[in-house]
């Protein structure tokens, strides 16, 4: 059901609260648990339905993969000689690939999990390139009504060393944008 | 039945949202789309949230800057303008609310810096969530956080969701 993004909001049926949400998932626990923060309240209905999704919108899980460079490293013979570049032979190029691969299948099958056991169906997207980027572009492309990601609670100087992906989403995604921080140990 | 409702909104703990708002047509758009998505009344009986709206008052003395002599003298006029527009920010609050049937929902004015207000009242009610629209100050950059959206999407110990008023597309 597309909405227009008009400035006015219009009124109108049950159609209304269909949201497309778009989750970022990475390898961290606060990505997961955002995700879970996510279903428990995004996706509640006062009835029980099987599958909440159908009558509450799309919930899409996007994960980045990053490009293959940054887990080449210069080993062996070309410390000595800066001359001599050292070339990944494909079967290592091969076989680094298969683990991310394998990796982000792991994490989306976790991701699913949880969904499964909060009866949310999720859809699931894997994207290569920078993580900021790729999802706030998703995120456009899909014309998410809201991005999810989580956040480490990293200090601000951390932040601008390590690169913030809810950062970067929050100043640059178009649509609303939660930031889910991990629980401080004191639940309400 | 009131305290079969009672005890089940404070055992089940429903969830506090609080939404800042000030003078400025993001905030206002922050709400609305905060009441159409989350208290949509066809979500059920009843919303998982309890929506606290929070509209920051800036103190006198920070708007003039204590400079001078006749500071003291203009003080009371700024009080008093400044009180008018928080009061105008909550009636106008108030009447998005009804107009989309929203009943239950509490109405704060607190004078203070924004950031300090917003991350406190986040504090004062539990709150599970904090909504905040984003003014985008850059004409220069296409999308600029406003710093009190800023602020709180890093300090408050909250979820934060930051509404964007949505650029026409041409």
């Amino acid at each position: 059901m597309e909405e227009s993004q008009a400035p006015v909001m219009a009124e109108g049926g049950g159609e209304d609260k269909k949201m497309k949400v778009l989750v970022a998932v990475e390898e961290t626990e606060g990505s997961l648990y955002a995700l879970s923060w996510a279903l428990d309240n995004l996706f509640t209905s006062a009835s029980d339905v099987p599958d909440k999704t159908e009558s509450l919108g799309r919930l899409v899980l996007i994960h980045a993969q990053q490009p293959l460079q940054h887990f080449m490293h210069p080993v062996g013979p070309c410390m000595t000689d800066p001359h001599h570049p050292v070339y990944a032979t494909s079967s290592v190029i091969d076989s680094v690939r298969r683990a991310q691969e394998q990796n982000s299948r792991n994490l989306l099958e976790r991701a699913t999990q949880v969904c499964r056991s909060k009866l949310v169906e999720a859809e699931m997207v894997i994207v290569d390139g920078d993580p900021k980027e790729m999802i706030c572009q998703f995120a456009e492309q899909m014309q998410a009504d809201l991005l999810v990601v989580g956040s480490r609670g990293l200090s601000k100087i951390r932040r601008a060393i390590l690169g913030s992906v809810s950062d970067y989403c929050a100043h640059h995604a178009t649509c609303p944008v939660l930031i889910v921080k991990p629980p401080k140990g004191n639940h309400p | 039945m009131a305290t079969e409702a009672e005890a089940a909104a404070s055992v089940v703990g429903k969830s506090v949202m609080v939404v800042g708002i000030d003078d400025s047509e993001h905030s206002f758009y922050a709400l609305q789309w905060t009441l159409l998505h989350f208290f949509s009344p066809a979500a059920g009986s009843s919303s998982p949230f309890k929506l606290v709206v929070v509209s920051a008052k800036p103190t006198p003395t920070s708007v003039i800057g204590l400079a001078g002599p006749g500071a003291a003298d203009v003080l009371p006029f700024v009080e008093s303008d400044l009180r008018k527009i928080s009061l105008r920010v909550i009636e106008k609050a108030k009447e998005i609310c009804t107009s989309h049937s929203v009943a239950d929902v509490e109405f704060e004015v607190v004078e203070g810096d924004a950031r300090n207000v917003l991350c406190e009242a986040v504090e004062k009610h539990h709150a599970e969530i904090l909504v905040v629209g984003s003014h985008g100050y850059g004409a220069i950059k296409r999308t600029v956080l406003g710093s009190v959206s800023d602020y709180c999407a890093h300090h408050a110990h909250c979820t934060v969701m930051i509404v964007k008023k949505p650029k026409p597309k041409h």
